[in-house]
């Protein structure tokens, strides 16, 4: 509101000489499709008037009026006109528009005060009712009044009219002005709906006419909005922390989307969720609650590399705000590289991949930051037992915010508290870095321009430094063109770099390092014409470029330099794709993606005879070729389709994807490490192929509130590598002669219980999946399991997962995880034999027993200060135990010679119970 | 290069482990393994003179088989040379096939053939006869108070690249307290010991085998130089090196081929397995059966000259070696009455319990006296190359 309304009650006679003064004032008003507010400082600036209204109710106001010394009083009657709105003068020169009532402002009448009666006032919250005096942020009181407000949208005409229009804008966060995404909007009476972005914007086609919005979206209190849609408009929707009523539930509506979007294996995961969780270390960690979802696993405890519904690691494309994050993961896989107060949440698609991404064949995973408090600057940070971090947030301007954050690690310092000598002389420590502005040029375009920087480093014993991070820059230009095209432009860059320098004084003194990046562009257009259809159609180009491996003396070093050479390559897609609302109960999403990935020189290509197994025996040439080397190309269709069931509770989807992969991680290892370098398709390695087919059967019970589903997959993988025994793949120029083709196959049922409200949250899922890997290429004359289907190394058939957290009071919550899975394969020896004067281990097949299970829970207590609003400070306290059990859970099981003798150990990360406390404040 | 894994291995368990408690068990699952009983090959060509050709022939077994070694003995063994020549190795002792000062031209390619009794051929590939340059330094060095011993060398024509080394060690031990005296039952007196029977009973030695691949690559090195390339290691407080310890070091050079052999048999069977080293597979090397080449051989022949180097090292100064065999109390009554409850009838033996040798003590058993009770496997008998 434009003044404050309770500026009535001080006025209390009115002055006829006053009011003939003001009203015969003439004014000059030139002004087209002007709003209220330009029209009202218009007049304003010539005459001493005042002017006191409720923009809201004047938002589909304009004006268009071109007079000369026209008399004030004439000018409004002819502004006014046909429009309900009604102005009164009173004697300090005030003049109050009102809308649909006259107010007279007589001796002892009260002007109207807009009291809305509210259901917050008898909720006994301190925070919702402290309604934020000392900011300019829309209260609850306020939110309440724009629940009962009519809008009225487009030009308004006394008719609605006949057909269609769209209704577009923002979904906001009160407090913050943030974008709230994936916030769920329906209709009443209708089965439109639509669904916000990762910006918080929406568009909605209904008949003309007038609706009731409801607006729900999970931690955020249902709304809803009454508007008169006439033409096509705007309405922006403000909504409010859900604070949690202990003794009453009071929700309706739709909590997500998963009875009815069309999106197949999909799960989003809330930062909230994350930080009420027991963490590792203290450390909140989004990927590590990532792995509680069905059928998302890891081969350890110390890997955060995620296993999506039997796909590799690699296979998953890790997108930051739309960043490639080529190595996601800090202290060796420890911990992931996102910071928890940065991020707002992660979306991961394990079967309908949108058609907008590529380039990874098993998963999309989507980690959003924050866009920064539009409302004003504010900070949070905490300390933990491993880092420490610190965020701050505000606006810059009327239409800028930016978000700054950064975690550091103080490990050396722990280390250096160790007694061992062996220890006192190791570091280890990370850093990363966030920063991200949000700039609103008009209510069309917005520009989001974001970083991302992280830095690893450790040291063993004096011996040799180990240095790894990511760099990664991303603008974003959206762009609406009307409410129903929507386009979004993104360019970056990202890269990974890796070093190790050897350190012993001595000749064997070297420096390796290698590095890959990218270039990226794309172009993504969203078209809604009807109520019928969604296009989604674009662009995308990426230019790969790595460096495989450069090895250098240093020192005394007398290495003999060594370069391989550099990889690039273009990867070239387009992808258009409908959502069609055949019935409201039946919706099917057809679309289609076209890649083109090209190879290019300079670079030696070793030639091979042909029908012979390629090694280095095999070479018949070396040929150093420059421009395009070789092509692939390929299309990606993409299905899925959901049926409503009639009780409007439960639907049925079905989904096939098919997915490339141009670029792939070597790692013949269990788990990947930061020493993995990437290969890009060639001659000879081919990019990997993926199809799924997907079927589900969601319902939901008691208003949303519980959601279950079960889901089941089939995956075929083509042309994965896999790699010969002995491989070598440090500094080898010849990939090619080590990595052989292979096949694989995944299927699985996922089943999952989820609770979204009350006092008690979290989930229970099952997870039935297997994965199998083949080696049959035909160049490898003796391949693995005699070219047999062998379990991957991440095959977990069983897995079971619970997550819960209970909030006794406001203040107070308790959250308690149990993972249990059935331990990993391993190649177990099958003989011994005595050879170098001990007994010895004789393998053969690959995979063949599996490690224990595996049994971890976790526990948290989450205590948080006082609520009251106008606190400088909000801080809150979490202590738990990671592994309460104390289990030791197998790691890895190897077996040794040791003093002639074969000896077996398993190997597990944390032997006790591992208790840690953080504290978190927030100003 | 090749530990880079490893390290990231060590960090986690220092992270992990280290920081809350250690985290490595003993595990032994219920393998059922296979009855696999492939010829195994062990040894290689050695050309040269003074030099010894040993061939091991013996059989794998299934993981369970708590037996002895299984030799292939009896079988015709044969080191062939490219363009003519053969020598036959003779069976001496049991499974191990020798022979002795072969007489072959550096880079000339040889093979190995075997007939075993039940007749079945095996051959090995042709290989070459590699010459190796003199081992520059065998030396030790302390590295978190463990006791390294090392081998430098180098090659000045840049072509030997790949080496193997064996070792043949010594340590001498001693027993906790000198004899110095016997007791004598019959008239309840100590007497003098002989000193050579003193010695006898207080000096040991015993012998180490090599029982770890040891290989070693300068490819990527400008020059073709190892340097302390670990052969052995030893904690502060092992009685290996509680007085003195000697090795003698064999030096061989490889192919590339037999080089990746033998380091991937060591990487997959005696480096500490994690989650970060590589996934062990079954390995070929370059001996088949005739008749059936797909059946699995284990073991790969390679051929060199040798060259040697002995290094005698005395107990280090952080050595923290204590001989903790028994304990002995002091004797308070040394009358003769005193001597016979303290010792007669082999009740406890005489000791002293100070340097000076005044203090009379009693301890229980001999075998604290006896070096050759102490550990089997040790002799009294002074090696001829041990210094003093």
């Amino acid at each position: 509101m434009r003044k404050i309304l309770t500026f009535f009650f001080m006025c209390f006679c009115t002055h006829a000489v006053a009011q003939e003064n003001i009203l015969s004032t003439p004014v000059n008003v030139s002004l087209d499709s002007a709003n209220i507010q330009t029209f009202v400082e218009t007049i304003e600036h010539q005459t001493n008037c005042f002017f006191y209204y409720d923009d809201l109710k004047f938002d589909s106001f304009y004006v268009k009026m071109h007079v000369t010394d026209m008399p004030l009083q004439q000018v409004l009657d002819l502004a006014f006109k046909n429009t309900g709105i009604y102005y009164s003068v009173d004697e300090r020169k005030s003049i109050f528009l009102t809308v649909n009532t006259t107010i007279a402002l007589a001796l002892g009448e009260q002007p109207p005060a807009v009291i809305v009666k509210s259901k917050y006032l008898h909720n006994k919250s301190n925070a919702a009712s402290a309604a934020n005096s000392r900011s300019n942020v829309v209260s609850p009181a306020r939110v309440n009044f724009e629940e009962n407000k009519i809008y009225d949208i487009g030009f308004k005409a006394n008719e609605f009219g006949t057909g269609a229009a769209t209704v577009a804008g923002y979904v906001r966060h009160n407090k913050t002005g943030e974008g709230v995404s994936g916030a769920s909007i329906y209709v009443e009476g209708y089965r439109a709906r639509a669904i916000t972005d990762q910006y918080g914007y929406y568009t909605l086609t209904l008949p003309k006419g007038k609706h009731i919005l409801r607006i729900t979206c999970i931690g955020l209190t249902d709304t809803r909005r009454q508007i008169n849609l006439y033409t096509e408009g705007k309405l922006i929707i403000h909504m409010t922390d859900y604070i949690t009523s202990l003794k009453e539930v009071n929700i309706a509506g739709e909590k997500t989307s998963n009875v009815k979007s069309t999106v197949v294996g999909f799960n989003k995961v809330n930062i909230k969720t994350v930080k009420q969780l027991p963490t590792l270390l203290g450390e909140a960690d989004i990927v590590r609650v990532l792995l509680n979802l069905p059928g998302v696993t890891s081969v350890g405890e110390g890997s955060t590399g995620l296993n999506v519904r039997g796909g590799a690691v690699d296979q998953n494309l890790v997108l930051f705000d739309g960043a490639t994050i080529f190595n996601p993961s800090h202290f060796f896989g420890f911990f992931s590289g996102f910071n928890p107060d940065v991020v707002k949440d992660a979306e991961l698609y394990k079967s309908s991949l949108p058609v907008k991404y590529g380039s990874r064949l098993s998963s999309v995973l989507e980690v959003s930051t924050r866009e920064g408090n539009q409302n004003k600057f504010s900070g949070s940070g905490g300390v933990g037992p491993l880092s420490g971090h610190l965020t701050f947030e505000g606006p810059i301007g009327k239409n800028t915010s930016f978000i700054i954050g950064g975690r550091s690690t103080y490990s050396d310092w722990t280390l250096n508290l160790l007694e061992d000598e062996k220890y006192k002389n190791s570091s280890a420590s990370f850093y990363d870095v966030n920063a991200r502005i949000t700039h609103t040029i008009n209510d069309r375009n917005t520009i989001y321009v974001s970083g991302y920087m992280s830095g690893d480093k450790f040291r063993l014993d004096g011996d040799t430094l180990y240095q790894y991070g990511n760099k990664n820059a991303v603008v974003k230009w959206k762009h609406n063109f009307n409410n129903r095209l929507t386009s979004i432009f993104t360019a970056g860059y990202d890269r990974y770099d890796f070093q190790m320098e050897s350190e012993q004084q001595d000749v064997t003194d070297f420096k390796f390092k290698f590095d890959i990046m990218q270039y990226h562009g794309k172009l993504d257009f969203t078209y809604v014409p009807n109520t019928v259809h969604r296009f989604e159609t674009g662009l995308g180009a990426i230019y790969y470029k790595s460096h495989p491996g450069t090895i250098s003396s240093v020192g005394k070093g007398s290495v003999v330099p060594d370069k391989m050479d550099s990889e690039q390559a273009l990867d070239l897609a387009a992808y258009v794709a409908d959502n069609i609302t055949i019935t409201p109960d039946l919706t099917l999403n057809v679309g289609v993606r076209a890649n083109y990935y090209g190879y290019f020189g300079p670079r030696t290509v070793y030639e091979y005879a042909p029908g012979v197994p390629r090694d280095v025996r095999s070479i018949t040439d070396t040929i150093n070729k420059t421009g395009n080397i070789k092509n692939y190309i390929g299309l990606e269709p993409r299905v899925s389709l959901r049926y409503t069931l009639p009780d409007n509770n439960s639907s049925i989807k079905v989904a096939y994807n098919r997915t490339r992969q141009n670029i792939h991680m070597l790692s013949n290892t269990t788990a990947i490490s930061p020493v993995d370098t990437w290969k890009f398709s060639d001659d000879y390695i081919q990019p990997q192929v993926g199809d799924q087919v997907a079927v589900g059967y969601y319902k939901n019970f008691k208003d949303n509130t519980i959601e279950t589903s079960v889901e089941a997959y089939y995956k075929w993988i083509k042309h994965t590598l896999t790699y010969k025994s002995g491989a070598e793949l440090f500094l080898n120029p010849h990939i090619e002669t080590d990595v052989a083709n292979a096949t694989g196959k995944a299927y699985g049922v996922e089943l999952l219980v989820k609770k979204t409200a009350g006092k008690l949250t979290g989930w229970v899922s099952y997870t039935y999946s297997r994965t199998f890997v083949k080696m049959d290429d035909p160049l490898v004359l003796s391949p693995i399991n005699g070219g047999d289907y062998f379990p991957a190394d991440y095959d977990k058939p069983h897995v079971v997962n619970f997550i819960s957290n209970y909030k006794f009071s406001h203040r107070f919550s308790v959250s308690l995880t149990a993972n249990y899975s059935t331990g990993r394969p391993i190649t177990v020896p099958i003989g011994r034999y005595y050879y170098g004067g001990a007994y010895r281990m004789y393998y053969a097949d690959r995979n063949t027993e599996r490690i224990p299970d595996y049994f971890r829970t976790d526990l948290s207590m989450n205590i948080e200060g006082n609520h009251k609003t106008n606190k400088l400070f909000h801080s809150s306290f979490t202590v738990g135990v990671y592994n309460l059990t104390a289990r030791r859970n197998p790691y890895s099981v190897y077996f040794v010679t040791e003093n002639g003798k074969v000896n077996g150990y398993k190997l597990s990360i944390f032997g006790s119970a591992i208790p840690f406390a953080t504290y978190n404040f927030k100003f | 290069m090749r530990r880079t894994r490893r390290y990231i291995v060590y960090v986690i368990l220092a992270l992990g482990c280290i920081l809350y408690g250690a985290c490595k068990d003993p595990y032994t699952p219920d393998l059922q393994g296979k009855n696999i009983n492939y010829l195994v090959v062990d040894g290689m060509i050695v050309v040269g003179p003074s030099t010894t050709t040993r061939i091991m022939l013996s059989r794998a077994s299934a993981l369970k088989d708590t037996a002895k070694m299984i030799y292939e003995t009896k079988a015709k063994v044969t080191v062939e040379v490219e363009g003519g020549g053969s020598y036959d190795l003779v069976e001496s002792p049991i499974g191990t096939y020798t022979a002795s000062d072969l007489n072959i031209a550096v880079d000339k390619k040889v093979r190995l053939k075997i007939a075993t009794q039940k007749n079945d051929q095996y051959i090995s590939s042709f290989v070459p006869v590699r010459n190796v340059p003199p081992i520059d330094t065998i030396a030790s060095y302390r590295k978190n108070d463990v006791f390294t011993v090392y081998v430098n060398t180098h090659d000045p024509s840049n072509s030997t690249k790949y080496y193997r080394w064996t070792y043949e060690g010594t340590y001498e031990y001693n027993s906790q307290w000198y004899s110095r005296q016997v007791f004598n039952n019959n008239d309840s007196t100590l007497r003098s010991r002989p000193y050579s029977e003193q010695v006898k009973l207080f000096r040991c030695w015993k012998n180490l085998v090599t029982n770890s691949i040891l290989v070693a690559s300068s490819e990527r090195s400008s020059v073709d130089q190892i340097v302390q390339e670990p052969l052995q290691s030893f904690n502060r407080d092992q009685i290996e090196i509680s007085v003195g310890y000697r090795i003698l070091v064999r030096q061989y050079a490889l192919t590339s081929e037999a080089y990746d052999y033998l380091n991937n048999v060591r990487k997959y069977t005696e480096q500490l397995g994690g989650i970060f080293d590589p996934l062990p597979t079954e390995l070929r090397g370059n001996i088949v059966n005739v008749q059936n080449p797909a059946e699995p051989v284990v073991g790969y022949i390679s051929a060199s000259m040798e060259t040697t180097k002995a290094r005698y090292f005395s107990r280090p100064s952080y050595s923290t070696f204590e001989n903790k065999c028994g304990f002995a109390t002091e004797v308070l009554d040394q009358s003769k009455a005193g001597l016979a409850l303290y010792f007669g009838y082999d009740r406890g033996y005489p000791v002293f319990l100070d340097p000076e040798e005044k203090k009379l003590g009693v301890t229980g058993s001999f075998r604290c006296l006896d070096c050759l009770q102490l550990q089997t496997g040790g002799y009294n008998v002074r090696p001829d190359f041990w210094p003093f």
